[in-house]
């Protein structure tokens, strides 16, 4: 049973307020925010740290216009999570001796804070749950909704990938060698958040289906391709009409990761979607937007670069994202 | 009761025991593990008694001939998970899909804290060997990788309820036919960052904690790791296993009412134990023991209290909170309660608080005191709430 996107909210450094993919050269990336006065109560505002206002916001842009006020589960995938509220509580701890202390950094410090903010926020008592698995935290967070539509417990979800970029944490993964490229070449830091209304039934304003959700941990790139090969034959798709490819010519893997789409694509066919958005861990939350966009408009941005000669429907969008090798997820998405 | 969920293994490392005889031995000899720390380096080291695990870093690393310079996170992780896994016949190289899953609210923290010492004077420096383990997935993958249980590997954060929510989703992979067999629950290290937290929200007690009783002023602190593991009934069978017991329901649902307290009325809890013992098919007679969330707070258990009441007045089952024992283990304490669980069920332990002599003004609930064996528990309902009003309640059934 496949599931439909009903809505969606980005806030990303990859799309303007106007909603256009755009591509900014900078080492960091940060999000194009909106003016929060908008959608949240000030007093409240006051109280969030950017990652909160970011994930409640585009919760609500995600609603906005479809009908549903309290979607029956809220489940976030956020690798990292609350980092200004964990940096900030950390400095005071060594900075105070441990003495001192203000509970405010430390309450919003916890992973969960994103998903129990929305669901105060539209007062939803439904299910609620955080996934927090390296860059596979939006997947997992994914598959969870997928389970519940099959299981009948659920109608609607709302279901999001969010991660923050702050000067800590860019300064520790940089020297961690997370941004760093081959040829030593810079990785462009990213962050972002993407929030989907989600349904079993599609809509007249339905964006894209996802079909599936597949994880392959701890494998080879030939379980990768097995993989893919599986869950397209499953889906009687031939070949995808767009791979989006969370590459970000690290480790060498490039080619690699050309060799492997070339048994399902042509190579003018693969966008590298990062470049939008940059590197975090949750990226693959921003290609599903892109993705659901290109499906929903029928017709690819200018800026992706890609130029298809054919005139025919954008029926299929593979999603591929990893790191280093570690967990790779392939995400289906189908045109309505 | 479709597609029984079984398990058939259990591991546990806490204040009160590195397995599962030693933390049973706690309970006959009426024994707390909350006391003075030796292994944090708090300047709080006096003041706050810890459930503290009874073994170094180095010591748990040279059981497993690990480096002791991973976090303690990972090290009780994988002590707990291989543990469980040691548990049920060799199903290594097989046709069986694994997951591993696991919750964690604090991840590496106990090993960032340390890094940070020298990182907030000057951001180049720090030893990033004590950073990089820092995420909560790292501890996750680390211990998936070396049990090989890698067809599904993830990691939840819902605060307290973390290890409960793991243990759910294991159930559901299992019942949708994804996975055979998985290891889940969960893990969290005392840190100074987690101390120091609920201490800024005045909610933890000087004394050895007294939940569930009109003198309680907060919660201690403990930590642990501690996981089950689940099957199918097709696998139960093939590998011809006794299981200790079923998961027969769990419920998820959020109190939405404030980021760190419970409504006065438990909306939460109420909700999520309802829908738990609604799956499971039981009415609230039929639950012989309740192992509560209890942590010793004034609102979770006041709020907890009114949940327990909404549903099983007049006919209470017994009753108690563990974490009089174990101390608060947070994104563990789901996993440590569910080994309790099943253990109450197969062996029938029913398992008390410690030292309880006040009943709460208002409720009618009144804990357990003594170990007892030779019971008969055919259900349990085991509570998970925390932070960010995230509740879980599974149900153990014979």
């Amino acid at each position: 049973m496949g599931i439909f996107i009903n809505g969606v909210g980005l806030i990303s450094p990859g799309y303007t307020q106007e909603n256009e993919l755009i591509r900014v050269e900078d080492d960091r990336l940060f999000c194009a925010e909106p003016d929060y006065s908008k959608f949240i109560d000030v007093k409240a505002i006051r109280r969030m740290s950017r990652i909160i206002k970011m994930g409640v916001t585009s919760s609500m842009l995600s609603l906005k216009g479809s009908g549903i006020d309290k979607p029956d589960a809220i489940i976030v995938g956020t690798a990292l999570g609350c980092l200004e509220d964990t940096v900030s509580f950390l400095n005071k701890l060594v900075l105070n001796k441990e003495e001192l202390l203000n509970p405010t950094a430390f309450i919003h410090s916890t992973h969960n804070t994103i998903s129990s903010q929305i669901a105060l926020n539209l007062k939803c008592m439904g299910y609620n749950s955080t996934y927090v698995h390296r860059n596979l935290s939006f997947e997992s967070a994914l598959i969870d909704a997928m389970l519940l539509f099959d299981e009948s417990a659920i109608g609607t979800a709302l279901v999001g990938g969010i991660d923050e970029l702050c000067s800590e944490s860019y300064q520790i993964l940089k020297r961690l060698g997370y941004y760093t490229g081959t040829d030593s070449q810079l990785i462009q830091a990213g962050e972002g958040s993407a929030f989907f209304n989600l349904s079993n039934e599609s809509s007249p304003g339905s964006l894209a289906e996802i079909k599936a959700v597949e994880c392959v941990s701890f494998a080879g790139l030939d379980a990768v391709e097995e993989r893919a090969r599986k869950l397209l034959q499953l889906f009687n798709v031939d070949s995808p009409d767009l791979i989006l490819s969370g590459n970000v010519n690290r480790d060498n893997d490039s080619s690699l990761l050309m060799d492997l789409y070339s048994n399902f694509t042509s190579s003018e066919r693969v966008c590298e979607f990062k470049r939008f958005c940059g590197e975090y861990p949750t990226a693959s939350s921003f290609a599903v937007h892109l993705g659901a966009d290109i499906l929903a408009k029928q017709s690819i941005p200018k800026e992706a670069g890609i130029y298809l000669q054919s005139e025919t429907k954008l029926k299929n969008i593979l999603i591929h994202n990893n790191y280093k090798n570690v967990h790779h997820s392939l995400i289906l998405l189908s045109a309505c | 009761m479709v597609d029984p969920v079984f398990l058939t293994g259990l591991g546990i490392i806490s204040a009160i025991g590195n397995d599962v005889n030693e933390t049973i031995d706690s309970f006959v000899n009426h024994r707390s593990g909350i006391g003075p720390c030796r292994f944090l380096n708090t300047v709080h080291k006096d003041i706050f008694p810890l459930g503290e695990v009874k073994m170094s870093n180095a010591e748990i690393a040279s059981i497993h001939g690990l480096d002791s310079r991973l976090s303690r996170t990972i090290l009780l992780s994988y002590h707990a998970a291989l543990a469980a896994l040691k548990t049920i016949p060799s199903i290594q190289n097989t046709k069986w899909r694994k997951g591993f899953i696991s919750g964690s609210s604090v991840g590496g923290m106990d090993r960032t804290e340390f890094f940070f010492e020298d990182f907030c004077q000057d951001p180049l420096t720090g030893d990033l060997r004590d950073v990089m383990n820092h995420d909560c997935g790292k501890a996750t993958d680390f211990v998936a990788e070396r049990i090989g249980f890698k067809d599904f590997v993830s990691t939840l954060s819902t605060a307290c309820s973390s290890s409960a929510n793991s243990i759910m989703l294991g159930a559901r992979l299992i019942k949708a036919g994804k996975l055979d067999i998985v290891i889940a629950g969960g893990v969290d290290s005392l840190t100074k960052f987690t101390l120091n937290g609920f201490n800024s929200l005045m909610i933890v007690d000087k004394e050895q904690c007294r939940p569930l009783d009109e003198s309680r002023v907060g919660l201690n602190l403990g930590e642990g790791a501690a996981y089950v593991v689940l099957m199918s009934e097709k696998v139960l069978k093939e590998l011809d296993l006794d299981p200790y017991c079923r998961l027969s329901g769990y419920a998820n649902s959020n109190d939405s009412f404030h980021q760190t307290a419970l409504s006065n009325e438990g909306n939460g809890p109420f909700l999520a134990m309802e829908a738990a013992l609604k799956m499971s098919g039981l009415i609230p007679t039929q639950i012989d023991y309740i192992n509560m969330h209890g942590t010793g707070t004034q609102n979770n258990d006041m709020a907890e209290g009114k949940a327990v009441e909404r549903i099983f007045h007049p006919h209470y089952p017994k009753l108690s909170s563990t974490k009089s024992f174990t101390g608060h283990t947070l994104g563990a304490s789901g996993g440590v309660e569910a080994v309790l669980s099943a253990l109450a069920i197969k062996e029938g332990y029913l398992f008390p608080n410690y030292q309880y002599k006040n009943q709460m003004s208002n409720l009618d609930i009144v804990p357990e005191t003594k170990f007892q064996k030779g019971q008969t528990i055919r259900n349990v309902l085991s509570n998970s709430f925390g932070f960010g009003g995230n509740c879980t309640a599974l149900v153990f059934s014979k």
